[in-house]
């Protein structure tokens, strides 16, 4: 079970960033400041969780949308722009993205959103192209010929074989999202990266060790999820 | 059944066919052979408008398709290839069932009809639910023979279907191939570069070369005196009128004198071939046939030839 690992590094992660856990480590670190509640830490992780999901699945979409559109025989000729593209998305900070963007969309979850979807369009793209292109020609050749309408062909032939590929892309753009999104606290996004805000500002370690915890047990947890489920289907 | 019309393919600046003309009749297994780059793979995928034709027409079924719907022309007709292509991640029943699933066949229709084709193929129907990666390469083959079939279609097009497989599976395939024939009567055009295997399975045999048919006829008649040179070598194996009497039944050769006493008695279905080398072993020059009253004298043998 490949997805054990990560979830159990969830599970001591999360520990950690919980009230009790954190007070043990900051009566180590000899701190007397106060651990942020337990209640509002759950808030925020699921409002974090809400945000990242709000910006991968467009990328998700819109990544797998175009790795199909650029590996038909008319969208060839977008395959150099659309791997650009999605290159340069990668290529800008988030912090930058997020910043430029609160002019447009303004504080709040939107500037966010909006850099996660630039953040997990490459992983995606790249995944279902490569997916796409590791289906052998002699089976697509095939389809076609005993008589597989283009749609058909992709539904049945195409698409079934190139999801696991696709579906690790998914997972990286998924745990990349729940990483960047803690960078939204800074555009007035309330997420498990607002405690680490707040904790620089106040000069609380504390407060920073339990977003930072936190914000990791959450992305090990959706590997580990999305990785059961890969797991199970490759079984079936 | 199926009809070139002056076709010609261009790939490029090269011409794949150049005005080619045929004409396939229903039930002939009409092997197309030559040397690589000869045209005989682009010609087969003409049928089913794989390839589109930059002058000509085909006719299948009497109709120009080039206003069919290709996917529909292709699901009326079977396709199997050397490199099978089978669907890697669903089982040799799902393989089989995708053409009738397709025309909306009902559940039972469909399990009947791969339990039907199984056995044709001589295939053990406990391999139904295996995967494809499970089959060996002979079985594979099988199940790509048995998914063009899969909806009884009465055309079937084969792309050197055994050219993948040992040289012993490939004797049992076509020997499978010619009773499926024998059985079904489909219209069967099979591309090959084994001039052997042209001889054996086809009723009607085309060569080509350079995108042009040198010869088209019955085997015999191809490799016979008077036949294209180019053909008789590459079909002739350097022995040409001895491939022909390997061609020709003994039975047709006989004489209404009766054997003399003691002649070797050759098997009703030998063929002229047979019967020379019955006398070259037994040293005798006139041969009975089992079941027919005639004798075979060597000069009817060698008359055969010509």
């Amino acid at each position: 079970m490949r997805g054990l690992p990560p979830l159990l590094l969830a599970l001591l992660l999360a520990l950690l960033a919980a009230p009790a856990g954190a007070r043990l480590l900051s009566q180590a670190l000899g701190a007397t400041a106060e651990p942020f509640p337990a209640d509002r830490l759950i808030g925020l992780a699921v409002t974090h969780a809400g945000l990242s999901l709000a910006g991968v699945l467009p990328a998700a979409l819109l990544g797998i949308g175009l790795g199909i559109a650029v590996t038909r025989g008319a969208g060839q000729g977008l395959r150099p722009a659309a791997d650009a593209l999605a290159a340069a998305a990668q290529a800008v900070p988030p912090v930058v993205v997020v910043a430029l963007a609160v002019p447009a969309f303004g504080f709040g979850l939107w500037p966010t959103a909006f850099a996660l979807l630039l953040y997990g369009l490459m992983p995606v793209l790249r995944a279902t192209v490569a997916g796409l292109e590791s289906v052998p020609p002699d089976a697509r050749a095939a389809a076609i010929a005993i008589g597989l309408p283009p749609a058909r062909v992709l539904a049945e032939v195409e698409w079934p074989l190139a999801w696991p590929v696709v579906l690790d892309g998914l997972r990286v753009a998924l745990v990349l999202g729940i990483a960047t999104a803690a960078v939204g606290a800074l555009a007035g996004a309330t997420t498990l990266g607002t405690p680490i805000v707040l904790g620089l500002q106040n000069q609380n370690q504390v407060l920073v060790v339990q977003g930072a915890a936190a914000t990791a047990a959450l992305a090990f947890a959706a590997e580990g999820l999305l990785l059961a489920v890969a797991g199970r289907r490759a079984a079936a | 059944m199926i009809a070139f019309e002056e076709v010609t393919v261009r790939f490029g600046a090269t011409s794949a066919l150049d005005d080619v003309s045929l004409q396939v009749r229903p039930g002939e297994l009409c092997a197309l052979v030559g040397p690589s780059g000869s045209g005989k793979t682009t010609l087969l995928r003409l049928v089913n408008r794989l390839v589109t034709p930059h002058a000509g027409r085909v006719l299948v079924r009497g109709e120009d398709i080039s206003r069919a719907d290709g996917p529909a022309l292709r699901r009326s007709i079977g396709y199997a290839m050397q490199s099978v292509g089978l669907f890697p991640h669903r089982t040799v029943a799902q393989n089989i069932a995708t053409v009738p699933r397709m025309l909306g066949w009902d559940g039972t229709r469909i399990a009947r009809r791969v339990a039907e084709l199984l056995a044709l193929l001589g295939l053990d129907a406990a391999l139904a639910d295996r995967l494809p990666r499970a089959l060996s390469g002979g079985q594979a083959q099988r199940v790509g023979i048995a998914r063009a079939l899969a909806a009884d279609p009465d055309i079937l097009l084969m792309d050197e279907p055994f050219g993948a497989v040992d040289p012993i599976t490939r004797r049992g395939l076509r020997a499978e191939l010619r009773r499926i024939h024998a059985e079904t009567r489909k219209t069967i055009l099979l591309v090959t570069h084994d001039p052997e295997e042209a001889l054996e399975l086809g009723t009607h045999v085309v060569v080509l070369r350079e995108g042009r048919i040198v010869a088209d006829g019955s085997p015999a008649a191809i490799i016979g005196p008077g036949g294209d040179g180019f053909a008789r070598d590459l079909l002739g194996g350097g022995q040409p009128a001895l491939r022909r009497l390997s061609l020709l039944p003994a039975t047709e050769a006989l004489q209404p004198a009766p054997p003399p006493p003691g002649a070797p008695e050759l098997p009703a279905a030998a063929s002229l071939a047979d019967a020379l080398s019955v006398m070259a072993e037994t040293g005798c020059d006139c041969l009975a046939v089992a079941g027919h009253s005639g004798s075979l004298p060597i000069a009817a043998v060698l008359r055969g030839g010509r």
